[in-house]
């Protein structure tokens, strides 16, 4: 992937690789733990199949993935120096020269890596969804306080403009009260694969791939992309993309500080055939109370038949509605909302900025955070906060009965059982802390 | 059997077990409900009566994905009188990661003592495990203050 490095930027890289290569950190050239505005950021890349390859960037220092043919496609795209190649990410983390990372794993390992980069003194750039449970969630959020890092979570509809529009109309109350808000989606992916297990392939360390998942032999449909189709490791679309869904309607509906209760109802039917487990449809609402308002996922949904798209989410005020189309680097908004001015004294979202895409928009956002010390736009605790809602969802169409999840105490009111969902044990040796 | 109407756990467990790939995934998706119904709040008797059924599951006459499954589910479910039997399977290789697990989640104090005496029994390589979900239940409990 080609990166928009300002000529500065580049000779800066490019001199730091050959003059000092992975000795010393840049970090010691500007203030302690933080590169200077002109210094070099050290990345190294762990989970790189899928999305994760995606932020490889041309003088990445160090490559991890527990499958070589990850690796080998990934030294592919590094063109200044030779990046070193590992399958334990334990040992970008021991290395002193690298300052941070991104994680583009399947979604039970972000914590865990999260976690241990920044106590290892690495900033983050981890994928969506934020975490699989809420002690997770918490963990990350609080390490990144606790060792003063940058992480950021890649829901990078925080970083596209077209959502920034909409944000806009809505904030400025161009809906009046938003009542309720419903997102449409396609269905959870399906197999008529029943799943017997295989060898596991040369050049994959799946027991690495596992981690701190319980055991489950190999089967091609696990591992990469379909991990998304089980409960273990992707609890499905209102995880996966839902995260980005979500991420876009709380930041329209002002709800990232949310410290209420929220009553959840999930209702859906199960699969019938095949290895994956999630959900084939699902329909999940969540409630929120000062202000009151109701936000819907709907699997499948139906595209508001006004803008219809793939996935998406109406905003329903009591003056107008307003559709949103995705969420991720892609979205789209109606006419009104795009050429909407705020007004002065108005509310105007915030936007890196920087002339990039928004998945690159996102990146650089991160790295403006590393060398000034200010929080991404989608800091680990606003990823924590909308991931929440996908997790509370998924345990309330686990259990079967509606839950009350209190948002301040961060644990669920009235049902022993549902806490005892806040976590997930590890398989030993992992531990987040 | 209709595995969609209510039935006895040990049934759904025998399908689940079983050779028909369809049958099997229809009792895993009613075993689930089934557990997660019974552990409501309010419904003890419902989950201690469960829980003697999904006991009967773990030991190594079961296919190994059911031992895990009901092992999993007592970690949510169980309680004092299964404690003893999951306990024993953390000598067994196939199963006791699931057997740790399971007693590192089970809500009663009677699992952490059940971990604390597997320290004198687990070969001493498995110690470490053990310890960990002795510290990691020890946390948890603190934070989020169920009563056991």
């Amino acid at each position: 992937m080609s990166e928009p490095l300002s000529r500065r930027e580049f000779l800066g890289g490019t001199a730091a690789a050959f003059a000092l290569p992975y000795i010393l950190p840049s970090g010691v050239l500007a203030a302690p733990g933080r590169p200077g505005a002109n210094d070099r950021i050290v990345v190294a890349n762990i989970g790189i199949g899928g999305m994760g390859s995606s932020h490889i960037r041309p003088d990445s220092a160090a490559l991890c993935d527990v499958d070589d043919a990850h690796l080998a496609a990934g030294a592919k795209r590094v063109t200044v120096g030779t990046p070193a190649l590992y399958k334990d990410y334990r040992r970008i983390l021991d290395r002193k020269d690298i300052d941070a990372v991104t994680i583009g794993t399947p979604d039970h390992w972000h914590a865990l890596m999260a976690v241990h980069a920044c106590q290892a003194g690495k900033h983050v750039y981890s994928e969506k969804p934020t975490c699989k449970t809420i002690e997770e969630g918490r963990a990350m959020t609080n390490a990144a306080r606790r060792y003063d890092k940058a992480v950021q979570i890649g829901a990078q509809g925080r970083s596209n403009p077209v959502a920034r529009d909409a944000c806009r109309y809505v904030r400025n109350g161009m809906l009046g009260t938003v009542k309720r808000v419903e997102i449409w989606h396609p269905v959870n992916f399906s197999t008529t694969d029943w799943g017997v297990p295989q060898p596991v392939p040369p050049g994959l360390d799946w027991d690495m791939w596992l981690g701190p998942a319980r055991y489950s032999p190999y089967h091609p449909l696990k591992a990469h992309f379909n991990f998304r189709w089980f409960w273990d490791y992707g609890e499905g679309f209102i995880r996966d993309r839902g995260n980005h869904a979500l991420s876009v309607v709380s930041w329209l509906m002002n709800n990232d500080d949310y410290k209420g209760k929220v009553v959840c109802t999930a209702t859906g039917t199960d699969k019938t055939e095949g290895i994956f487990d999630v959900p084939a449809t699902m329909r999940v609402e969540w409630k929120f109370a000062k202000p009151d308002w109701t936000l819907v996922w709907d699997q499948p949904g139906t595209p508001n038949p006004r803008m219809p798209g793939e996935w998406g989410a109406t905003y329903y005020g009591d003056k107008d509605d307003l559709i949103v189309l995705g969420g991720d680097g892609g979205c789209d908004t109606e006419a009104k909302a795009k050429n909407f001015q705020t007004p002065p004294g108005g509310f105007e979202p915030y936007l890196f900025p920087v002339e990039a895409d928004p998945t690159e928009r996102h990146r650089q956002n991160w790295f403006d955070c590393i060398r000034t010390g200010k929080r991404p736009v989608m800091d680990v605790e606003i990823g924590y906060r909308v991931v929440t809602l996908a997790i509370v969802g998924n345990i309330a169409y686990k259990l079967g009965r509606a839950v009350t999840f209190d948002m301040a105490a961060e644990k669920f009111v009235g049902d022993d059982e549902a806490n005892l969902m806040l976590s997930e044990p590890y398989r030993f040796p992992w531990k987040l802390s | 059997m209709n595995l969609n109407s209510p039935s006895s756990v040990t049934e759904l467990l025998r399908v689940y077990g079983g050779s028909d790939p369809a049958a099997a995934k229809a009792a895993g998706n009613s075993l689930r409900r089934r557990v997660h119904e019974a552990a409501r709040p309010g419904a003890r008797g419902e989950a201690q009566a469960v829980s003697r059924e999904l006991a009967a599951f773990i030991g190594p006459d079961q296919p190994r994905h059911v031992r895990a499954d009901a092992l999993r589910y007592l970690g949510f479910v169980g309680g004092r009188s299964e404690v003893g039997a999951i306990a024993a399977q953390l000598t067994d290789l196939d199963v006791r990661e699931d057997a740790r697990l399971a007693l590192e989640r089970l809500p009663d104090r009677s699992a952490e003592r059940a971990l604390r005496d597997a320290l004198k029994t687990v070969p001493a390589d498995y110690r470490p495990a053990v310890e960990q979900s002795l510290r990691h239940r020890r946390r948890k409990w603190r934070e989020v203050g169920i009563a056991s």
